[in-house]
């Protein structure tokens, strides 16, 4: 038998030596995974753990047509590290300094700035710099140029030390248009105001995050990720704003701005079946993408954050009551020439007007605009009963608009009243209402009778466009009846007419109703001779209302003739300009010709 | 103690043991190889999803872009600028496409083709010429 090719001892020794090598590596293991185990496991936590959040893409808003209003994209933050900068590179400065829209000796200064200014004197804690920023918001093809189209970007330069670094921004595409609408997301990503902040919730998405390891270049492991939570974007929201109309207001209100520099002005469309707003718009007012520049008072949405006596245009309410209550008829005949008034055994002293009048009809009060009509019609109405039809218009109440700090407006219960209120608050003093009170109320004829809640949402959609949830009309409570409704509608087109307050207004074939206001400024506690709140609040057309339009314009009066700014010189121009380009956008068809209340009644008194 | 025996065992040993070595070093650069794949796989997985990022960002950018030279203000001005003396349109003219159009042209495109009316198929017999 072969005795084989080793010894005994060699064998021994070779087994033995062996046995050695698999003891060492063993204990080598056991030291490692369980004696050190935990020091060297936070060890290669802290020097490999990677733990990478995923951003979330922040929906867009869009308006009605689907046009972006905001949406999020990526910019860059560029900068340099002074201590890396070679002086080969110093050719391609004056190449960076033209991309970054900055000079060369910007980037020189930067390039100086390579120890911290000292916080103490011994500047014992000081660190170099390690990156100053050159210039901010650069576009990432400015950044990483493009190679189909043979761009060079900053990347391409290769100055070693200059970088970017990159940054999630809101944009607003359409600057300043419908700004106190969406309201803005601040520098810390946080939504600050309008629909940024109200559908936060929609808009935000979910962030997700990876749990990974990095390499000692600080670059990501791939294949050691362990766990994995994907991001989902945020939702789409749809505004019922249309761009174009929005557009027609905002320039509208440049106009007015321009030539009466008011101290301020809120011009109001919606839709006058569902009560979706179509346009709103504020003046001053800021642009979205340098909302931090703005100053402070055009950030308000007066629309909704500020009140004002409303003046005539609240003569709607008393008319509306006493027509819908059948007290009266749009023939029946007050005497508008009275001075006093007996009323629950008291004798009241009824309101100035601008024009003496003698007898009027209901129909006359309202195109004339007189005061003493409408306070009699109040009269006739009661203390609670008007109140109670104050209350259904919507005064008095949040509409309901969901943001920009809407106001409850002024609207004391009749306890509290005193006994000129009767006589004054159904010419729209002694109340204080918002803009978009006064324009839903007047609302209220334009769609039969019925009070709305102003709806500036239509939709919300995923990332692929699939509808999440889509928003209708929002009704509030019926007003008055929808034959009173109509009644007033023919009754406010005497006032765009050439008998009424407003004939600027009128647009023939349009059957264009509404409404003047002319209110008196409360100024150091009197009411001012020289500050007015001009407004006229309209629709058209009246048999077959579109949209509800309102123009509001505060403290017009020095640049106007007699130094009074009216409604129908400040306010009712304006509302024809924005009718008329509705007209066309919205292809809104003309009427017959058909006699308003106002003309039958002139017609009557003619004949008389 | 019988040597002979003592050797050929231990020759034995150093087989199996030469031969699990082989066998477990096999396995373990097997191992190694794969792992090696998968981290490949899985960084070419991270640049492209980074690629798509990138083209993702770069659309984003477009989209604001041609959405600020959109602004009706921004047409306006250029209608005026280029003396096109364009008509300003009327709403149901304006129709902006939101979802993918390749995937809605590419919906128009099949669906006449599950709708096409089935030919019958007709049997002939084999055999006759």
């Amino acid at each position: 038998m072969s005795k084989g090719f080793a010894s005994n001892c060699r064998m021994v020794l070779l087994a033995t030596g062996i046995s050695l090598s698999f003891g060492g590596i063993v204990a080598r293991l056991v030291w490692l995974h369980v004696l050190e185990r935990d020091q060297l496991l936070k060890y290669l936590d802290q020097a490999r753990r990677s733990f990478v959040v995923e951003n979330a893409r922040r929906g867009n808003i869009r308006a009605a047509r689907g046009e972006l209003l905001a949406t999020s994209r990526t910019l860059m933050d560029v900068g340099l590290d002074p201590h890396m900068l070679r002086p080969e590179d110093e050719a391609r400065w004056p190449e960076l300094a033209r991309l970054l829209g900055i000079t060369v000796e910007d980037i020189r200064a930067a390039a100086a700035h390579r120890i911290p200014e000292m916080s103490d004197d011994d500047g014992r804690d000081a660190k170099p710099v390690q990156w100053v920023k050159l210039a901010e918001g650069i576009d990432e093809s400015v950044y990483e140029g493009d190679p189909a189209r043979q761009i060079k970007g900053i990347k391409d330069l290769k100055i070693r030390g200059v970088y970017g670094n990159r940054v999630y921004r809101r944009f607003y595409p359409q600057d300043s248009l419908a700004a106190h609408v969406i309201g803005y997301v601040n520098q810390e990503e946080e939504p600050a105001a309008g629909v940024e902040h109200y559908m936060d919730f929609f808009l935000r998405g979910r962030n997700g995050w990876r749990e990974s390891e990095r390499d000692g270049r600080r670059q990501e492991l791939a294949q050691f990720r362990t766990r994995e939570v994907p991001s989902v974007d945020g939702y789409d929201v749809v505004l019922s704003l249309d761009t174009y109309v929005q557009h027609i207001v905002e320039n509208e209100l440049h106009i007015i701005a321009d030539e009466f520099s008011p101290a301020k002005a809120t011009i109001i469309v919606s839709d006058a079946h569902t009560g979706f707003l179509l346009g709103l718009a504020n003046y001053p007012t800021f642009n979205l993408n340098e909302y931090n520049k703005a100053p402070l008072n055009s950030l308000r949405n007066f629309a909704v954050a500020d009140v004002f006596e409303p003046g005539s245009t609240f003569k709607i309410v008393a008319a509306s009551g006493a027509l819908n209550e059948r007290l009266v008829t749009p023939g029946s005949a007050f005497d508008c020439g009275l001075t006093d008034i007996d009323y629950h055994n008291r004798h009241l002293h009824l309101p100035r007007e601008d024009h003496p009048f003698h007898e009027l009809t209901v129909a006359e009060i309202i195109s004339h605009s007189s005061n003493r009509g409408a306070a009699q019609l109040a009269m006739l109405l009661g203390d609670q009963r008007f109140f109670d039809y104050v209350s259904a218009f919507g005064f008095g109440q949040k509409t309901g608009f969901p943001f920009g700090g809407e106001v409850e407006g002024l609207l004391e219960p009749p306890k509290h009243w005193d006994g000129l209120t009767i006589t004054r608050m159904p010419m729209g003093q002694s109340i204080a209402a918002t803009p978009m009170q006064i324009h839903y109320a007047m609302g209220v004829i334009a769609n039969g009778g019925i009070l709305l809640r102003p709806q500036l949402f239509r939709e919300v959609r995923d990332e692929h466009n699939a509808l999440v949830f889509a928003f209708s009309e929002l009704p509030r409570r019926r007003v008055i009846s929808e034959g009173t409704a109509q009644t007033m509608a023919r009754l406010l087109m005497g006032v765009a007419s050439s008998e009424g307050t407003a004939p600027e207004a009128a647009i023939p074939h349009f059957e264009v109703a509404g409404k003047t206001g002319t209110s008196q400024k409360v100024i150091d506690g009197k009411y001012s001779t020289r500050n007015h709140v001009a407004s006229f609040v309209g629709f058209f057309p009246a048999s077959r209302p579109r949209v509800v339009i309102s123009v509001i314009v505060d403290d017009a009066d020095a640049h106007c003739t007699g130094g009074v700014a009216y409604g129908h010189a400040v306010a009712a121009p304006s509302f024809r300009h924005i009718a008329e380009q509705l007209i066309q956008y919205l292809d809104i068809k003309p009427v017959d010709p058909i006699r308003s209340y106002g003309e039958i009644a002139m017609q009557t008194a003619s004949r008389r | 103690m019988n040597k002979s025996a003592t050797s050929a065992f231990i020759n034995q040993l150093l087989v199996y043991t030469l031969g699990m070595l082989v066998f477990t070093g096999s396995i373990g650069f097997g191992t190694v190889w794969l792992r090696h794949e998968i981290s490949l796989a899985a960084n070419r997985n991270k640049t492209l999803q980074s690629h798509l990022d990138e083209v993702q960002r770069r659309l984003d950018e477009v989209t604001a872009e041609i959405a600020a030279v959109q602004t009706p203000d921004a047409l306006i001005r250029l209608n005026s600028s280029l003396r096109l003396g364009l008509d300003t349109p009327r709403q149901e003219q304006i129709q902006y496409v939101a979802a993918d159009p390749e995937l809605a042209l590419a919906a128009k495109r099949n669906a006449g083709v599950f709708l096409a009316e089935v030919q019958p198929v007709v049997l002939s017999r084999a055999g006759t010429r």
